[in-house]
């Protein structure tokens, strides 16, 4: 297996610190079908410059500390092979975090809020529930699964609009405390998210459920808090203020802002369901100012409104509404999704209830649009 | 706080217990570390949280560093480690014929054990393969190889201590025949940079001897990389050992959602230049499943290598012949002032090494500061990015 060798090219980011920009150097690297991107970096560092610098410690995805984009999407380079990425490999540092150089990250930010859930390290072991525990041992225990290596907050669109956004990976933790205290307060925690930067702000993209390397599924965690709020037992009074996240971010924070609502590149079915609903919404409100700009041809009388509606019989205007019925139904059927999604109804299927929904949604196209044809030319 | 700078060369988990050591003892410390924190051996290791068992037999005093250690660890950084302890299986009569010898290397060192039926150790491991014939349980435990520096990097930085990653040193700052600082490269914005410094301490793991080759003295180091394997699935919550003479393929700790099988053991020149042979992927699961059948099975989530940074002459041939304590080097002891080395130990050890070698700088520093780090409870790792 080892002998099928090809030749990558990986196009790397670089940025040191008082560069006017960061640039692209591209470096050509030989790999095998074990080859990691990790691999590869380290072998570029090691031949080609020794001034590459790149955020690794494990080399197994249990530290966290590799996040990159790979062609825009985030992963860990220890366990990303390169072999089958194709030919030119594009290599970027996490997004919505300060840039140090490079591929390295400032993880401060992240931390800052992250920590504020105060989910401790070890949990209790939900694996192999066959096992005793031994002698003197009270509680099997286990390392929680979460990483916290970032890739949730660098996927999440909302992150990269709201700076005060509590993000993924720190509401992730925060339904873990709600879930198993270990001497927490749950209701303090649920007053931490219970706010507007809070758990109220995703827009279940799930994204952070896409990308996260060990399935800690932050998505379905935010979607579980905003249950909790709504159904469980009503929360105590709000403490101050105990949580302040970052207001701004520095310059050199990666952060494409409203960019990055309509880029789904290398993203997950539910990032193209979050453009779409908010491609849509904008073409809704689009339309509704149109429309009433023309109901004011009624005012003018009955001729100008018989030449418009002998406009409205043309082929192209057909055609217009049939992408309006398109935005109306994806916006509604989305919006039945996000209503239910978001207060965890089938969230941990929020895919096959996009797809089902999409079903409806061609059949009831393909109706409308014959019905509106008939309608026009009987 | 003194008025003494000292700058440490690497920072793993050496460097990470020494700098809180030192920051504790009252001087200014400075970390180097040419790339992240933890990013040499210190990351990669297995994962485990020493009784000290394995070396009982062969290895007296690296297995009574680390029981000691082992349970300093557990006072010093709370939930830090996931403590299911570890069995030692017998699966073979050959196995079983070692048991008496390593009861005695236990019960000398210091590292409690209890003895379990085969029917007793299924119960609590029902993974474990049928055949075994005996288990021995040890406080064995599960520790993040990268979390517990960190503990060790927040607190040093809350007592003053300052940590510069990304920075690589290529050369000595010189007074007379003593070393009085570091030189190199920040490559974080491409620029040199110099530090100057009372006393350097040269903690680069498997690079040591490349370090020290700057001062001009040698020091007997001998890189010795393992090849790990980490499958999908804990098959055990406790940490599996084969109870025999240490050996390739004998330990499974379980870690997080994961379960790591290690390790093989050979010598190189370059600790930047590891393989991971296809035979020893091959070889940690044929022997991880001779203890955890079902591990042949699972599917794997990484395979990598490490380089330990043993202490040995150049002739060693795989690594296991060599002892896992560890050695300081005084070089003013070859005539080269101000600058210190400490190599060998393990991630378990990390204290005991930092404590020795802060005991030696302290003094050659003339400074009388006692050791506190046995007691001072760590911060948590997330500290250490605030």
């Amino acid at each position: 297996m080892s002998h099928t060798t090809r030749t990558v090219h990986l196009r790397v980011f670089r940025y040191k610190a008082g560069d006017a920009a960061p640039h692209y150097d591209t470096f050509a690297v030989t790999v095998t079908p074990r080859t990691t991107l990790l691999e590869a970096l380290q072998a570029i560092r090691r031949e080609h410059d020794p001034s590459l610098t790149l955020r690794h410690s494990c080399h197994h995805a249990s530290c966290g500390t590799c996040g990159m984009r790979v062609n825009g999407q985030e992963v860990l380079a220890c366990v990303t092979p390169l072999h089958d990425l194709g030919d030119l490999v594009t290599v970027e540092p996490l997004q919505n975090a300060p840039l140090i150089s490079d591929l390295v990250v400032d993880m401060a930010p992240f931390y800052a809020t992250f920590a504020q859930a105060g989910m401790p390290l070890v949990r209790a072991s939900d694996n192999e529930a066959g096992s005793q525990p031994a002698a003197g041992i009270e509680t099997l225990t286990r390392f929680e699964s979460c990483l916290e290596c970032g890739l949730c907050v660098s996927a999440c669109p909302v992150v990269a609009t709201d700076p005060r956004y509590l993000g993924p990976a720190a509401m992730a933790a925060a339904w873990r405390v709600v879930q198993e205290p270990r001497g927490a307060d749950p209701a303090q925690v649920l007053a931490w998210v219970d706010q507007e930067h809070g758990c109220w702000r995703c827009h279940l993209a799930f994204e952070c459920s896409s990308v996260c390397p060990n399935d800690v599924q932050p998505g379905q965690a935010i979607a579980a808090l905003r249950q909790r709020l709504v159904l469980g037992e009503p929360a105590p009074p709000r403490p101050a203020a105990r949580v302040e996240a970052p207001s701004a971010l520095p310059p050199t924070a990666q952060r494409r802002g409203l960019a990055a609502w309509f880029d789904p590149r290398g993203r997950d079915v539910g990032y193209w369901a979050f453009v779409f609903h908010r491609l849509t919404g904008l073409g809704l409100v689009l339309y509704l100012a149109l429309h009433l700009w023309v109901l004011r041809l009624l005012a003018r009388g009955p001729q100008a409104w018989d030449a418009f509606l002998a406009l409205a019989r043309s082929p192209l205007f057909l055609a217009l509404d049939v992408l309006l019925l398109f935005g109306v139904l994806f916006h509604g059927l989305n919006g039945v999704r996000v209503a239910l999604v978001g207060l965890g109804v089938a969230a941990g299927r929020h895919k096959s209830l996009f797809w089902a929904l999409m079903g409806l949604l061609i059949v009831a196209l393909l109706v409308g649009a014959w019905g509106l044809v008939a309608a026009v030319h009987p | 706080m003194s008025a003494y700078h000292v700058v440490i060369i690497g920072g793993g988990a050496t460097g990470a217990a020494l700098a809180h050591d030192l920051a504790l003892r009252g001087v200014q410390v400075t970390v180097v570390e040419r790339g992240e924190v933890t990013s040499g051996t210190t990351g990669r290791h297995h994962g485990l949280l020493h009784s000290g068992a394995r070396y009982a037999v062969k290895d007296p005093e690296s297995a009574r560093e680390c029981i000691e250690e082992n349970f300093i660890l557990r006072r010093i950084a709370p939930g830090s480690f996931e403590l299911n302890d570890g069995l030692f299986v017998a699966i073979t009569d050959e196995d079983l014929a070692y048991y008496d010898e390593f009861m005695e290397g236990c019960a000398a060192t210091g590292i409690p054990t209890r003895t379990l039926s085969r029917d007793e150790a299924l119960r609590l491991e029902p993974n474990l393969n049928p055949d075994l014939k005996l288990a021995v349980q040890v406080p064995d435990g599960t520790m993040d190889a990268m979390r517990l520096p960190l503990r060790f990097l927040a607190t040093a930085k809350k007592n003053g201590a300052r940590v510069l990653t990304y920075h690589q040193v290529t050369d000595l700052v010189w007074r007379g025949r003593t070393v009085a600082g570091v030189r190199g490269r920040d490559h974080t914005r491409n620029r040199d940079f110099t530090l100057t410094a009372d006393l350097v301490v040269n903690a680069a793991g498997p690079w040591a001897e490349h370090i020290a080759r700057l001062a001009g003295v040698d020091v007997p180091v001998v890189p010795s990389p393992g090849v790990l394997v980490a499958v999908y699935g804990r098959w055990t919550n406790m940490v599996i050992n084969r109870l025999h003479r240490a050996g390739d393929g004998d330990i499974v700790v379980p870690q997080r959602t994961l379960s790591v099988i290690g390790t093989s053991s050979w010598v190189v020149d370059d600790p930047d230049h590891l393989d991971v042979p296809e035979e020893h992927i091959r070889l940690m699961y044929e022997k991880g499943a001779e203890m955890i059948p079902a591990l042949a099975q699972a599917r794997m989530r990484a395979a990598w290598a490490a380089a330990r940074p043993l202490v040995g002459s150049r002739g060693a041939q795989s690594g296991r012949e060599l002892s896992r304590t560890f050695k300081v080097f005084d070089h003013a002891d070859e005539g080269v002032e101000g600058f210190v080395t400490i190599v060998g130990g393990k991630a378990t050890t990390a204290r005991a090494m930092a404590e020795v070698t802060a005991d030696l700088v302290v003094r050659k520093l003339g400074l009388d500061a006692v050791c506190r780090t046995r007691e001072v409870v760590l911060l948590p790792h997330t500290a250490y990015y605030a």
